[in-house]
């Protein structure tokens, strides 16, 4: 049985050679982006260089931070007061992406104690929606897929779920506020608290956001990633040896309401994946938990939907 | 291992080369690792960008093209995340709404190689270059850095969840055979 798998595979993957050749200008391509990189990179050597190891440092050891004493605490102020407005509503973000055609695509997220609902949609059609519900150290993973019509159910074991869950940058693995699904929590007031003890919140300014007067908060962070890493069973990074290191920096800007101090945008700046820099930014609402807002975090499986395994 | 030429024009040079004679073969692996040909695309200029960086050129170009190529894809499915993993998933499916019917009109070799974009990051990779590549798992394990049980409990996971999928395909093809008898 194997045997047919694995010719029937080898077949399908040759007759995919045979079709698969890359499109033209492709190393022309790459070697313009990795002179503009290294171009980049010479400048932040340059005069970033100092910067960077600052960064990291505070990254790497949030007990460290030294930061300007009256601009951290304005920051840890605004977000202690972020995370009691936050307490006890339901979240809902939504958040538009790029690279589905002219329709886009929108995820959409709902949060509330310990449910998270996420759904992906493209123009009008619902693409999956998955609730996470966490229970007694295990989360619950529901998906429905309706282009499939099929639906599925997996457990996520505790392992996964005691790690860390703060925004603050690792130095092997960076989490974003803003990172949905397995990232977000539910409570986002605790995530907040605990997002306070990395130290490198700054207030930048205010900006008008729909008309709303928001406090801008920044965070900025840096981790060190191998050039060759792999991952072991247990999730842990390996460097591959002899690989050298690279400095990835990511920053994201929390706007939080000023009268009211319930966050209304999260903008992120990731570290580069595969090519180009990652950008994207969700827009929150927060409603009271209303039974029927407390609703929104409900997910029923379609009539007619077979269960599958992996949907 | 590694010859001092400095990586500049002469390299650019050996990559269109070696992209020449070899794009099909790493196209088609980028693209079964990153579940479509867009992804697949990016894959593999972020491979190439990432050898033009180096300072040195590499004595074995393709087989160390070929390594970045299998730890971005492993690495990119670990920055993104499970959430983020499914997005090449789920536009391969939106492509594929269009089209009428995927086991009429393709062969099952297609179906099974599009098959693998359901599989996690690894196991793909372990499939890939075992099954394809034709490496042993020593080989496999030394170009993901990962031990040779890993590479074995990745394949025997993988296969069997191929298995399982194809099994639905099976009673299809049957109900199909037996409508035309």
């Amino acid at each position: 049985m194997n045997t047919d798998l694995t010719s029937l595979l080898h077949e399908g993957l040759d007759r995919l050679e045979g079709q698969a050749g890359p499109p033209a200008g492709l190393v022309e391509r790459a070697r313009r982006r990795a002179r503009r990189q290294r171009r980049v990179r010479g400048l932040a050597a340059a005069g970033g260089a100092a910067a960077a190891v600052a960064v990291g440092v505070l990254v790497a050891r949030p007990e460290l931070a030294v930061g300007p004493p009256a601009q951290a605490r304005t920051a840890a102020y605004v977000l202690t007061r972020a995370a009691d407005a936050t307490q006890g509503r339901v979240m809902v973000a939504t958040m538009p992406l790029a690279g589905y055609g002219r329709q886009g695509s929108l995820f959409e997220y709902w949060a509330y104690k310990n449910r998270v609902k996420t759904q992906q949609s493209i123009g009008t059609r619902v693409m999956f929606t998955e609730l996470s519900q966490t229970r007694a150290g295990q989360t619950i993973v529901t998906t429905v897929v309706p282009p499939d019509k099929a639906w599925g159910r997996m457990v996520i074991g505790a392992a996964r779920l005691s790690r860390p869950r703060s925004g603050c940058g690792r130095s092997s693995s960076p989490s974003f506020l803003s990172s949905p699904g397995s990232q977000i929590p539910a409570d986002f007031a605790s995530y907040v608290r605990a997002t306070l003890a990395c130290g490198s919140y700054t207030v930048a300014g205010h900006a008008q956001i729909g008309g709303v007067d928001t406090i801008r908060l920044r965070y900025q962070g840096t981790y060190k990633a191998a050039e060759n890493v792999t991952i072991d069973s247990h999730g842990k990074w390996i460097p591959e040896p002899g690989s050298r290191g690279h400095l990835f920096h990511f920053h994201y800007t929390l706007f939080v309401n000023a009268a009211t101090y319930l966050p209304v945008q999260m903008a992120d700046m990731g570290p580069q994946y595969l090519t180009g820099t990652a950008f994207r930014y969700e827009d929150f609402r927060w409603l009271p938990a209303t039974p029927a807002n407390r609703a929104l975090l409900k997910l029923t499986i379609p009539r007619g939907y077979h269960k599958s395994p992996q949907p | 291992m590694e010859d001092r030429t400095r990586l500049a024009g002469p390299c650019s040079e050996a990559l269109e080369r070696l992209i020449a004679s070899r794009g099909g073969h790493l196209m088609a692996a980028a693209m079964a690792l990153a579940g479509s040909r867009p992804d697949g695309e990016d894959l593999l200029q972020a491979a190439m960008e990432r050898l033009l960086r180096r300072r040195a050129v590499p004595a074995d170009l393709e087989g160390y093209l070929r390594r970045i190529v299998y730890n971005l894809a492993a690495d990119g499915w670990r920055r993104r995340g499970r959430w983020r993993s499914r997005l090449p998933l789920l536009r391969a499916q939106h492509d594929a709404e269009d089209a009428p019917d995927p086991l009429a009109a393709v062969d099952l070799r297609d179906a099974l190689v599009q098959a693998l974009a359901g599989l996690p990051p690894r196991q793909r990779a372990v499939l890939v270059l075992r099954y394809w590549e034709e490496l042993t798992e020593a080989e496999t394990a030394e170009v993901l850095g990962c031990s040779e049980g890993t590479v074995k409990s990745a394949a025997s996971r993988g296969l069997r969840r191929l298995r399982e999928t194809t099994a639905s395909w099976d009673v299809v093809a049957a109900e199909r055979v037996e409508g035309c008898s």
